[in-house]
């Protein structure tokens, strides 16, 4: 659309997102009304493997924005991971690439109540199927640090291999590559 | 509706994409970002530069690139911020280095800001100016905008509130 004011034209874009679902769960692009569960999460201890907790509020809100940013950069992102029965808030997984990573990471950020039942595994297996077929991306790989037990398995059991170990920010970390078709 | 394009009689005004990023890693690398928080290392950079876009997503307002029409340069940003540490929209701007001296700040600055007043409906907007920033400073001045000593600053962090009001 293209209006013209006083002395500039301004013509409008949309946001491109996708949607997916799987047995269990929606995964759907950040809401605003997401807020609340999306800080107390970045506040709490469950992110001490990823960068944090947080201690100041303006630092999850940038966590947020940048989170939903991404989608408008790339075309992917993080999904907020939404119970298909109950519409709980369960987590946040998906493909992000900052610059300095070396390929698309698939990460998985769950709070406390949605692990050890697989959901995990589920929402990571299919934003990998979208990364190796609606997005074609060559490579994707998984940062996670090294003393993260239960997230190094779930690496494995995507059948995900380590390609390399390193420090990055204070945190030793396995990098693993995910094989298209494992 | 997300990060819209507008152009004024000298620029394009047009929403932030990847290849963006490295001139600002770069600013934010230099002494020149003393004013803007920096220092800073690129993932940092990184998060707010994500941020700034999603913030479109989001809130409907934000950051956009800023190019020369006539030669297609990227020269800087232009901006309606409002990160959660701001108590209120501001308006931002920011040029890289070679790109100053020439009105493409003001220009910018005047088109986001019509933007914000006249589209958005924003009765009021703030620029925060480091104080020894007499460049920004001079820039805000032209721009109409007043100082307001009793306005809340980010973090309480000493700083120059100048305060645009539409219709002022």
């Amino acid at each position: 659309m293209t209006t013209t004011l006083a002395t500039v034209t301004i013509t409008t874009t949309t946001l491109t997102t996708a949607t997916l679902t799987t047995a269990r769960l929606t995964l759907r692009p950040h809401l605003l009304a997401d807020y609340p569960a999306f800080r107390a999460f970045w506040m709490s201890d469950r992110t001490s493997h990823i960068g944090g907790p947080l201690r100041h509020e303006h630092e999850v809100w940038r966590q947020f924005t940048a989170e939903a940013g991404q989608w408008h950069l790339h075309g992917f992102g993080l999904w907020t991971l939404v119970s298909k029965t109950g519409g709980t808030i369960l987590g946040w997984v998906g493909l992000q690439h900052p610059p300095h990573y070396d390929a698309p990471e698939c990460a998985w950020h769950l709070i406390a109540e949605a692990e050890a039942h697989g959901l995990a595994h589920e929402a990571a297996s299919a934003a990998l199927a979208d990364g190796w077929g609606r997005l074609g991306l060559p490579r994707i790989i998984s940062y996670v640090s090294a003393t993260n037990a239960r997230s190094l398995r779930l690496a494995e059991r995507l059948g995900a291999v380590v390609t390399e170990r390193g420090h990055f920010a204070g945190t030793d970390y396995a990098l693993f590559d995910h094989r298209r078709g494992a | 509706m997300i990060d819209p394009t507008i152009h004024t009689s000298r620029l394009t005004l047009r929403g932030l994409t990847p290849a963006d990023f490295p001139p600002l890693a770069d600013l934010y690398a230099s002494p020149r970002s003393a004013y803007i928080d920096g220092p800073q290392p690129a993932h940092q950079v990184w998060l707010g530069f994500a941020s700034d876009v999603g913030q479109w997503v989001l809130k409907g307002y934000g950051t956009w690139a800023v190019d020369r029409t006539a030669t297609g340069a990227h020269i800087g940003l232009v901006a309606l911020n409002h990160p959660h540490e701001y108590p209120e929209p501001e308006l931002g701007w920011l040029l890289y280095d070679g790109y100053e001296g020439h009105g493409y700040a003001h220009q910018a600055a005047l088109a986001a800001r019509a933007y914000a007043f006249d589209r958005l409906g924003m009765p009021t907007l703030v620029s925060y100016v480091s104080p020894e920033n007499h460049r920004s400073r001079r820039q805000a001045e032209r721009l109409g905008a007043q100082i307001d000593p009793d306005a809340a600053t980010p973090l309480n962090e000493p700083c120059l509130t100048y305060r645009h009001r539409r219709g002022g």
